[in-house]
């Protein structure tokens, strides 16, 4: 026993340099046992080498019946995410709370409005640059090296999701460049859903009225739920195809 | 008096003499560019290059030197309109990397992108959206309090209070009176 124990000092003792070598390669070969197949786990439900792909369709699904009036979680979970604190009156507004009530009945509800991601994006159809574009996943972007900041997209936009930075922005969210001069919007956190987390205002929503996840599947909570249960699109006379979907409004 | 044949020699052995001298000089200039890089010191402000984080860059120096736009610009394109996030040529972790020890930025007077940045007279306006300070492990926002709000701005509590209602829109259906 004693003997064994020797030996194997004496062997670390004398290391060769070629065994050494062998045994760095074996590691890392147990690292990556083939180009994009790796032994861990990297918790993506895409490789970060994969571009984003059309056959899923991100939607959100919110039940404004659960979204409790004055609460305002949703909104300032964005704010932290993206970096804006709402404080200033020209501040961007990617997400906003909206009280809905009806005069006759005196019945009022609340609800987070935000960038709906439509399916046809009017402000896609009117950026002269090509900075507005829907990515294939159905998340509708704009590309700030290419806005010239014209603003038409803020006018073509229905929802009024669209805001304009004015002012020098400074200690960014390394994952959220914003800068002045461009028009931004809600992004769907897309930083946070290529790392396969949800939205920043889904994951903060408190009385969970929000819902995200892949209106393509057929298995996903979301499609499960529009296709049992009557859900409105906001402005659904224009055609857009929304992305997000209300329900109880 | 010289004559005018003496005159002509005497410069020619001159000229060659000074072209010898140039020769030489511009050897020794080219020898010990590479010391005179590193130095501040001098007349010309020389860019710094403060150490990186990481062992190696992801190509040679002398290809980042000329190149590295290309592949920022490319990996950029890949990123904002597929969704492609590697992480080898992406800005942040150029930054995470090359963040000077002393100021974890960048950017500023021996900044690794802003000294070599001024030095060569090209305009640096990646950092006008993008951040030049590496992803801290606490919430990226020092002055945001727990509430994700713009904490201490000297207000007294009830001001603050006041100005953190969220602007709620007011929305009439059906019985509206339009």
């Amino acid at each position: 026993m004693s003997n064994d124990v020797d030996n194997s000092l004496n062997d670390k003792e004398q290391v060769n340099p070629r065994r050494q070598f062998l045994g760095w390669s074996a590691a890392i070969a147990g690292l990556a046992i083939a180009p994009g197949v790796t032994l861990f786990d990297l918790a993506h439900g895409r490789p970060a080498d994969e571009p984003a792909s059309s056959k899923i369709r991100w939607g959100m699904l919110i039940d404004s019946t659960k979204c409790a009036s004055g609460c305002d979680d949703c909104v300032s979970a964005c704010g932290k995410e993206n970096g804006f604190s709402g404080m200033s009156e020209t501040d961007s507004q990617w997400i906003r709370k909206i009280e809905l009530k009806d005069l006759r009945t005196g019945n009022s509800h609340s609800l987070p409005m935000m960038c709906q991601h439509c399916e046809n994006p009017p402000c896609v159809d009117v950026c002269p640059t090509g900075a507005s574009f829907k990515r294939a996943d159905g998340i509708v972007l704009v590309d700030r090296h290419i806005c010239i900041g014209c603003r038409y997209c803020m006018m073509a936009c229905p929802y009024k999701a669209r805001s304009f930075v004015h002012q020098e922005i400074e200690n960014q969210n390394p994952d959220v460049p914003r800068g002045k001069g461009c028009v931004e919007a809600c992004t769907l956190c897309v930083q946070r859903i290529d790392n396969d987390l949800q939205p920043a205002c889904v994951e903060a929503c408190s009385s969970k009225a929000m819902l995200f996840g892949d209106l393509n599947d057929p298995n996903s909570e979301i499609s499960k739920r529009i296709a049992t249960s009557a859900t409105t699109q906001v402005r659904a006379d224009l055609n857009l195809n929304v992305g997000i979907r209300y329900q109880g409004i | 008096m010289v004559s005018l044949a003496k005159l002509r020699d005497m410069l020619t052995w001159q000229r060659g003499a000074a072209i010898a001298a140039l020769l030489m000089a511009s050897v020794a200039a080219v020898a010990s560019a590479d010391a005179h890089e590193e130095s501040s010191s001098g007349r010309v402000p020389v860019p710094v290059h403060p150490e990186g984080k990481g062992d190696k860059c992801v190509r040679d120096t002398a290809y980042m030197r000329r190149h590295h736009m290309e592949l920022l610009k490319h990996h950029r394109d890949e990123t904002v309109h597929k969704g492609i996030r590697t992480t080898e040529f992406s800005l942040k972790n150029c930054v995470a990397c090359h963040a000077s020890k002393d100021t974890n930025s960048v950017l500023g007077k021996n900044g690794f992108c802003q000294s070599c940045h001024s030095y060569a007279a090209v305009t640096l306006d990646c950092f006008e959206c993008h951040a030049s300070k590496p992803k801290a492990a606490t919430p990226f926002h020092s002055a945001l309090n727990q509430d994700g709000r713009a904490g201490d701005g000297g207000l007294a509590s009830g001001e603050r209070q006041e100005s953190q209602t969220t602007p709620v829109e007011q929305i009439t259906t059906s019985g509206a009176s339009k």
